[in-house]
Parts: C-alpha cells; sequence; structure tokens
C-alpha cells in the first residue's frame, strides 16, 4: 500500500503580525480546498514545529491543532523541524492506523530571539558558556569547510546568488532581492567565514499536505504525489566529536530513504535543500550522494537542479523550512517538471536531519 | 497492521530533583533497565521516539543532549504535546513498528521538572496570551474548577476526593520507584494545606525528576524476545478546543469519553468494567481520578467520587486503578505518560511492583495541554480481546 499526497496548502512566508494560529489555520483550508475535501474527512493531525521558547507558547500544538481543524480528533506533534513529521504521518497511514491525515508545519520565528533561545540547548556543563548561537555553529561548519577542501569565498557567493535567483520566481519564497557575487563578498561579515547574506533570516509561516492511503488517495485525488521514501538520522551532539565538514546525519537519512525506495542519487530529479547557510548547500550536496567531499561546488556550475523554490536560504521559517522544501518539490512533481524528487532538512547545527522521497 | 507488542520496560527512581545525573545520564538509566528487561542490546534498538516537555528542563530541546545516551545514528524523532506527551511518544513509537518499517522501535521519555522554579506559571505560557492567560490558567487552577463544578453537581464531598489520594499513597508505598512515599490516612489529607480550593496539598501531584524507557516490537521479534509480552490492542487520541472557556461541562470529561469510545471500538472491548482488568490513568488531583473513571465508562457520572471510599478501586476492588500509586505519587510530566504505559505493561506481564492478580488487560491514559488532549493505549496479554 502506498501513501500519497493529494492537497498542498502553503501560506505566505514571510513576518506574520496576526495572531498564529490564523495562519495556520489558512494553511490547512487551502489544503484541504486544494484536496476538494472537508475536515470531517481527515482522521489524524499530525503536526510539526518547535515548542515554547521556539515559538513564544509552551504546547504550542494547543493552538496550532484546533486551527488546523484538530477538534475531537487524533493529533500529535514532532517538536523538530516539520519535515520530520510527515514520515511520522506516513507510518501511521502506513500502519492501518488512518485513511486520510493532514500533516501541518508551523514555524513563527518573529514571536522569540531565535539565537537566544537555541542558546537554552546548549548543554549546561560544556557548551552553553560558549554562547553558541546557530549562526556561530554554522560558522564553525563553514570554516571547516572551506579548509578542508579549498573553497573560495567566491564559491559560497555563488550560493547565495543563484538561490536569490530561484526565489525570485518563487511567490512564496521570503527573500526574493536580487544579488550579485561582488554584493556577497562586499557585504558585512556576520560570523567568519560567514557574510551577512550567507546564513538564512527568519521569517514566519505554516505548510499543509492531505496525505492518504492508496485506494483513497486515488479517489481523492487522480494524480496522488506519493511518498516514495523517508530517512532520518541523528549525529552526535558534541561538536568537537563530530566531523564538521561533513554532515553525516543527512547521509544516514539520505542512505535510509534512497533504501525504502530502492533507489540512488542519479535516479532523484530534482532536490529540495535547507541551506541554511552558503556552505550548507555544497555539503548537503555531498551528503546526499550527489558530489563527492569537498566536490559540491561543482554541481552549481552543471546546472544540477537544486532548490528551485530558493532554497532554506532565502525561506527559513524555524519549525516549517522543511515543509517549505517539501512543498515546492512536491509542486513541481506535480506541475509534470520532474517525476522523483528528494527534499532534505535538518535542525540543531546539522544534527538531526530527515530525507523523504517524492515522485508520481 | 502489523501486530506489536511491548517488550521492555525501564523505569529511574523520581526524585524532586535527581542531582545525581545529568539530562543524558538519566535517560541512560531508565534505556539500560529497558533493555535489561527486554534482554537485548543497544544496537538491536532501531529507531527511538524521544518525549519531553522542554520548559521544564532548563535546557531547550534535550534531546541533541540525550543522544548521547544511545540515539547516536538511529532513526530519532522527538514528540512533545503537553501532559499527554509520555504517551503519544509510546504511540509514535508503536507507529514505527506498527507501520513494517521497523522491527524494534524505543520511546523514551525524561523529565526534570526539579529544574523549573515552579511548573504552573511554565503552564500558564500555554494558554492563549490575549484572551486566558491574565486568569492565571494551569494544571491546578483548571482541576480545582473541575472539583469545583463536580461537587456542585453531585454533591462530590472533599473527604471523597481524599479517599482518592489515601489510596493512591498506599499503593505508592510498594512501588520502588514511586516520588511520595507515605502511610497517611483521610484525616492528613484533609488537614493538609489548601493549594487551590477544594484541592489541598495531598490531592495534589509532585514535580519530580525521572525517565522512562518503552520497547515496542513487531509479532516475530516480540515472541523471541519474551514468553510475556503486552500486546497493544488499540490507541487514541484526541484534542478538544484550545480555549478552556469554549469547553460546555468541566463536571464531564466528554473528549475523554469520545477517546475513549473509539479506543473500546477498535480494542474489542464491550464493557470496560469486565474487560479491563486494571487502569493506570492520569490523575495529578485527586479530582481528576474519579473524572477519569466516569468519562472511562468505569464508573455511571456522579458515582466515581464513591470508588475510592467504597474500595473499589484499590488493587484487591473491582477496579483497580493506579495501582503504582499514580501520578498523584510522582509527576515527571513530559515523561508521566509513558510510566503509565510501563506500569500497566507490567501489570500485564505479571511483573508489577503491585501487581493485581490475573491481569490480562490494562489501560494507560494521559491528559495534557490544561484539559485540551487525552491518549490512551490497552495492552494485553492477549492479541485480542
Amino acid at each position: 500500500m502506498r501513501v500519497g499526497i493529494v492537497g498542498i496548502g502553503m501560506t505566505e512566508f514571510r513576518i506574520h503580525e496576526e495572531p498564529f494560529f490564523n495562519v495556520a489555520y489558512r494553511a490547512a483550508k487551502m489544503a484541504m480546498e486544494d484536496a476538494a475535501i472537508e475536515r470531517r474527512e481527515i482522521d489524524s493531525f499530525i503536526l510539526g514545529g518547535y515548542d515554547n521558547l521556539g515559538v513564544g507558547r509552551t504546547i504550542s500544538n494547543m493552538y496550532v491543532a484546533p486551527a488546523a481543524g484538530g477538534y475531537l480528533r487524533h493529533e500529535i506533534r514532532v517538536s523538530d523541524d516539520a519535515a520530520f513529521s510527515l514520515p511520522l504521518a506516513y507510518m501511521r497511514v502506513k500502519g492501518g492506523l488512518s485513511d486520510v491525515a493532514i500533516v501541518l508545519g508551523f514555524g513563527h520565528s518573529s514571536e522569540t530571539p531565535v539565537e537566544l533561545v537555541e542558546v537554552q540547548s546548549l548543554d549546561p556543563l560544556f557548551h552553553r558558556d560558549f554562547k553558541l548561537a546557530p549562526q556561530m555553529g554554522y560558522a564553525l561548519q563553514s570554516y571547516a569547510y572551506r579548509n578542508t577542501f579549498n573553497i573560495k569565498d567566491e564559491d559560497a557567493a555563488e550560493v547565495v546568488v543563484k538561490d536569490r535567483e530561484m526565489a525570485r520566481k518563487n511567490d512564496y519564497a521570503f527573500l526574493q532581492e536580487r544579488i550579485n557575487v561582488d554584493d556577497v563578498l562586499n557585504s558585512e561579515m556576520a560570523v567568519y567565514p560567514l557574510r551577512k547574506p550567507e546564513i538564512a533570516e527568519w521569517c514566519d509561516g505554516c505548510v499543509a499536505f492531505i496525505i492518504a492511503e492508496e485506494t483513497t488517495a486515488k479517489r481523492i485525488n487522480p494524480d496522488p504525489i506519493w511518498i516514495e521514501g523517508c530517512g532520518w538520522s541523528v549525529d552526535n551532539y558534541f561538536l568537537g566529536d563530530r566531523e564538521l565538514e561533513k554532515l553525516n546525519s543527512t547521509k544516514q537519512a539520505a542512505e535510509r530513504a534512497y533504501k525504502m525506495v530502492g533507489c540512488k542519487p542519479a535516479d532523484i530529479q530534482a532536490v529540495e535543500i535547507m541551506d541554511l547557510t552558503s556552505d550548507y548547500h555544497f555539503m548537503i550536496l555531498e551528503a546526499l550522494g550527489f558530489a563527492e567531499s569537498g566536490k559540491g561546488r561543482e554541481l552549481l556550475k552543471s546546472d544540477f537542479p537544486a532548490n528551485k523554490s530558493g532554497g532554506g536560504l532565502c525561506t527559513n521559517a524555524y519549525g516549517s523550512t522543511g515543509m517549505f522544501l517539501l512543498a515546492n518539490l512536491a509542486l513541481q512533481i506535480r506541475n509534470g517538471e520532474i517525476d522523483r524528487g528528494l527534499a532534505q532538512a535538518m535542525s540543531g547545527y546539522g544534527q538531526n536531519a530527515v530525507v523523504n522521497i517524492l515522485g508520481v | 497492521m502489523k501486530k506489536v507488542a511491548v517488550v521492555g520496560v525501564g523505569q529511574t527512581k523520581f526524585r524532586t530533583r535527581r542531582n545525581d545525573k545529568t539530562h543524558p545520564e538519566l535517560t541512560f538509566e531508565a534505556i539500560n533497565k529497558a533493555l535489561e528487561h527486554a534482554d537485548i542490546e543497544m544496537k538491536d534498538i532501531e529507531a527511538i521516539a524521544y518525549g519531553t516537555m522542554d520548559p521544564f528542563d532548563g535546557i531547550y530541546c534535550p534531546e541533541r543532549w540525550d543522544v548521547i545516551a544511545g540515539g547516536i545514528g538511529k532513526s530519532y524523532m522527538k514528540i512533545s504535546t503537553g501532559g499527554t506527551t509520555g504517551l503519544t511518544t509510546a504511540l509514535a513509537a508503536y507507529e514505527h513498528v506498527a507501520s513494517g518499517l521497523f522491527d524494534i522501535a524505543m520511546a523514551v521519555c525524561t523529565q526534570r521538572v526539579g529544574e523549573c522554579v515552579d511548573a504552573q506559571p511554565v503552564l500558564n505560557t500555554a494558554v492563549c496570551p490575549i484572551y486566558e492567560r491574565h486568569s492565571g490558567a494551569g494544571a491546578i487552577s483548571v482541576a480545582a474548577i473541575q472539583a469545583t463544578v463536580h461537587m456542585h453537581k453531585y454533591g462530590t464531598t472533599e473527604e471523597d476526593m481524599a479517599w482518592v489520594s489515601v489510596k493512591d499513597h498506599k499503593n505508592a508505598l510498594k512501588n520502588p520507584n514511586a516520588h511520595i512515599k507515605l502511610d497517611i490516612g483521610i484525616e492528613e489529607v484533609l488537614n493538609s494545606p489548601m493549594i487551590c480550593s477544594p484541592l489541598k496539598l495531598l490531592e495534589c501531584c509532585p514535580r519530580s525528576d525521572g525517565a522512562c524507557a518503552v520497547i515496542f516490537a513487531s509479532e516475530d521479534v516480540a515472541r523471541k524476545i519474551r514468553d510475556n509480552p503486552a500486546w497493544v490492542l488499540g490507541e487514541a487520541t484526541i484534542s478538544d478546543n484550545y480555549f478552556a472557556g469554549d469547553r460546555p461541562d468541566l463536571s464531564h470529561w466528554d473528549t475523554l469519553s469520545i477517546a475513549g469510545r473509539r479506543l473500546f471500538r477498535a480494542a474489542g472491548i464491550d464493557d470496560p468494567m469486565k474487560d479491563i482488568d486494571v487502569a493506570e490513568l492520569y490523575s495529578p488531583f485527586t479530582i481528576q481520578e474519579i473524572l477519569d473513571l466516569e468519562a472511562l465508562g468505569f464508573a455511571k457520572k456522579g458515582e466515581g467520587k464513591d470508588y475510592a471510599r467504597e474500595g473499589i478501586t484499590y488493587p484487591d476492588g473491582k477496579m483497580p486503578t493506579n495501582p503504582s500509586g499514580g501520578v498523584l505519587c510522582t509527576n515527571p510530566i513530559g515523561a508521566t505518560g509513558l510510566v503509565r504505559l510501563a506500569e500497566a505493561s507490567l501489570q500485564v506481564m505479571g511483573e508489577a511492583s503491585n501487581q493485581i492478580d490475573d491481569v490480562e488487560t490494562a489501560l494507560a491514559h494521559a491528559w495534557g495541554g490544561t484539559l485540551q488532549f487525552h491518549t490512551l493505549m490497552i495492552v494485553s496479554s492477549k492479541k485480542r480481546i
């Protein structure tokens, strides 16, 4: 039995000033309208997004579940990037526990100072005194990557230029201003070696999918987008114990997803990746198996189909970024541009990673 | 759907503060005990569902740190849903196996409520900042409203509720992991300090540090691991409205009734009083055991108040409830739901510290989110009722 995506709803990704349950409601409503089904036809509500400090409210599914339509229904929340909630929903449907489910990702980073929040994720014994904001962790990895593989600043700047060009054509993307390599190289240094445009900015937004088991999916939508493979993994917590120039959890997640599909990287026609920094773009593509270590930059010159959405670098709603990438991938499949694609997401300086493969 | 069973259970000792161990060390302790109980090794575990309520812990996203307790390189997913977290984490791990993607998955929950100054202001940040936060709503205040309404509607007395406390505290004396161990009588409960009228100190749960782990396995694997697995017969989760003010009648837990009916139908339970031998219910406040019993059909509406006083919910009664001492004596909030399933599973396996005679089927329950959520699971020594 396969599990298919039959409805997609996506809000604008920007800073939302209104009560955030309205934004979650809009994404859910759009997904239901897209699938042409009513709330009462959905039996399970699988949410994805951060909690308390990350979105300003403890038990954040309390306000998101009813907004998604979950009143008197099965409800659960994955407390991580929402891309992790797709495998959970997949398993519920695959296990025969649900016929039609909604997966809703919410990211409300404007509610909190995310840098300060993430510092609280550092253990109080060894790491917290370093006050490593996410951007500082990213910079450690970028430094290690550039140093190990002799990556030039110009190479990394090209990623920003390319993602922005893509984002300019995507109405849902957050950052859409054109930028060139010189602009990037002459911009303010944020955390060495990363300049300001090389690090994703925070925004808010919600994404919802309606998913269903195979028979029901075909009744709802003659052309479902099938969830072909899911893989997720986690790396060591201690940065000092990790290979900073590599993303091992993404590599393992990808291997599991490929195995589930029975495919290899060459069978993937497009990817959406959570490149929250310029260097991550290369590191993720390498971890996914599209290039050898240190050779990811060569893909930029070969028109490798990565991040038609503009990627994580242009749209980063803390908590729903992975679902944003998944939705953009699903739309490429729905529009007939590709038959099979991959979306990657990660959290905690690349410690946790998830890879989902969608196809026709 | 694949048949799934609980094959291993591990709990730490629960205390006000577990300063002897760090967050991952507590997790490690629970994981090790579960592995020992199942007589398997960490390399046998394919996936982990991790649960906690971050705001109590003094660390954000503690699952990242706790991965060093054994999760590195595994399929690792974090669940958080308020007070139901423990059981929804169990549900997620169960779904890992029921889907056929994994043969062995572990649910592990760690919570250090002792790290926060007070749990109630933390819970207050869950409610709507525009409409309800100023009311000071938290777990105790909403439970006190439930008690007041039940007293008004059914004539429930302070003494009726106090008997629940006496029963739970007597049960906790037999549980080596329980947090509060007091041999108390009805007078001690009634004379304890008022916390939030009409609930008194000995009618309110403690704030506990500790961890719990439960291992799920597919049918073939479960049979190889142990002779007495606890088969999962069904699960249910439900969400109410976000706004407490929009809930029509706090004297009844109607969402729990709805979830219960769905669960019983899925599990093939006709008469819960007859078909369920023991219940581990999430009742951090005495009134809530009464409401739980009524909502789940163990008692008629308005009659749950008599159960503890008449001995019905005692270990030798007709409907043994919380033989572990329950949430009233041990509440590591984000792990509490998983402790309910762990204790229910041990009852089914015949290995509980306060074992009820001839248990075949046991119910585990958790509520969360200022009365908004419920999660339920049924385990049995038989694969079907």
